[in-house]
């Protein structure tokens, strides 16, 4: 995998993740679930900010950076928390992947970023109802169960 | 959509992982396999070393320790299980997945018992330094790593630890 490639696909899935935490984020209460709300807060604000940095190096790999989809399919209705819960997981699930993948293409400071975005993902993932995993981002590395 | 802008699909795999250790791997098979081992073969080109196995063999080594020390913590304040057998079980699957990247167990390090501080709360924090300090090793290495696929290892295991040091804080004390 390119370096440029790596980061494009990262940025794709931040554009998905803030799009997403914006809507879970709208659809919980502060009031009601404040321990939630923080944590879609924090992660929205989070990933908004990671965008902006791949967005940059993106553009300093001398590419144009892949720009946002108008919107994106929810993987399943937010009709409580608990679905509310699955998807921030999710999201969070699906960015380790991506961050585990740019870890392997890339070097020097862009690894960097990637290691750490991968941990922050990783530990973010047990704010939502996420268990310790000992392969996160990356499960197949684990022993295969058949 | 979200699926496909989150790709799950990552492209290295633990077989592709076994083959970014070849120099290893040739080192082996001439060890064990070949007839002509110990000939002199002065045209023979010798395998290059792999970068990465002194690496591996740091990682290994701190997976081992670390393993070490919570048996022990176990062992001594026997209450702290529930609370540290999950450390434990991640450094028996890391160190699976290191056998695997070598494509052969490694060796053990023989080693002098951790010693346990006799406090319950003193010991806990000792643990707890032992897992941060191989969580930050480990992002060294995977940092450091020539491999992408021997650094992808190391990250992941580093934010497993570091996933494993939050839980820890969020389990109810004995």
């Amino acid at each position: 995998m390119r370096l440029v490639e790596g980061l494009q696909t990262t940025l794709a899935a931040e554009h998905a993740a803030v799009w997403l935490y914006g809507v879970l984020g709208a659809q919980t209460s502060q009031a009601g679930e404040p321990a939630l709300y923080d944590g879609l807060v924090e992660g929205y604000r989070r990933h908004r900010a990671r965008r902006d940095q791949l967005t940059g190096l993106v553009r300093d790999a001398g590419a144009e950076p892949v720009a946002a989809a108008p919107a994106y399919d929810l993987p399943e209705p937010l009709a409580d928390v608990a679905q509310v819960r699955r998807v921030a997981l999710g999201v969070e699930e699906g960015c380790a992947a991506t961050y585990s993948s740019l870890v392997a293409g890339s070097v020097g400071d862009d690894r960097r970023w990637a290691i750490t975005a991968l941990t922050d993902a990783a530990v973010r993932q047990l704010a939502f109802g996420g268990v310790p995993q000992a392969f996160p981002g990356a499960p197949e590395l684990g022993p295969t169960t058949s | 959509m979200c699926r496909a802008a989150l790709p799950s699909d990552v492209p290295v795999g633990r077989r592709a992982l076994v083959l970014t250790f070849p120099g290893l791997a040739l080192a082996l098979t001439s060890c064990d396999l070949d007839p002509r081992a110990g000939r002199a073969e002065p045209d023979a080109p010798a395998p290059p070393e792999d970068p990465d196995l002194d690496a591996l063999g740091a990682v290994v080594d701190a997976t081992d320790a670390a393993a070490a020390l919570v048996a022990a913590t176990i062992s001594a304040h026997p209450a702290l299980g529930p609370r540290l057998a999950a450390f434990g079980e991640l450094h028996t699957a890391h160190r699976g997945a290191l056998d695997g990247a070598a494509d052969r167990p490694q060796d053990t390090a023989t080693t002098t018992p951790p010693s346990v501080p006799p406090v319950r709360a003193q010991a806990l924090a000792a643990l707890r330094r032992s897992e941060s300090a191989l969580a930050t090793a480990l992002a060294g290495g995977a940092l450091r790593a020539d491999s992408g696929a021997f650094a992808r290892l190391l990250a992941v295991m580093s934010a497993a630890v570091q996933q494993e040091l939050l839980a820890l804080d969020r389990r109810v004390a004995p």
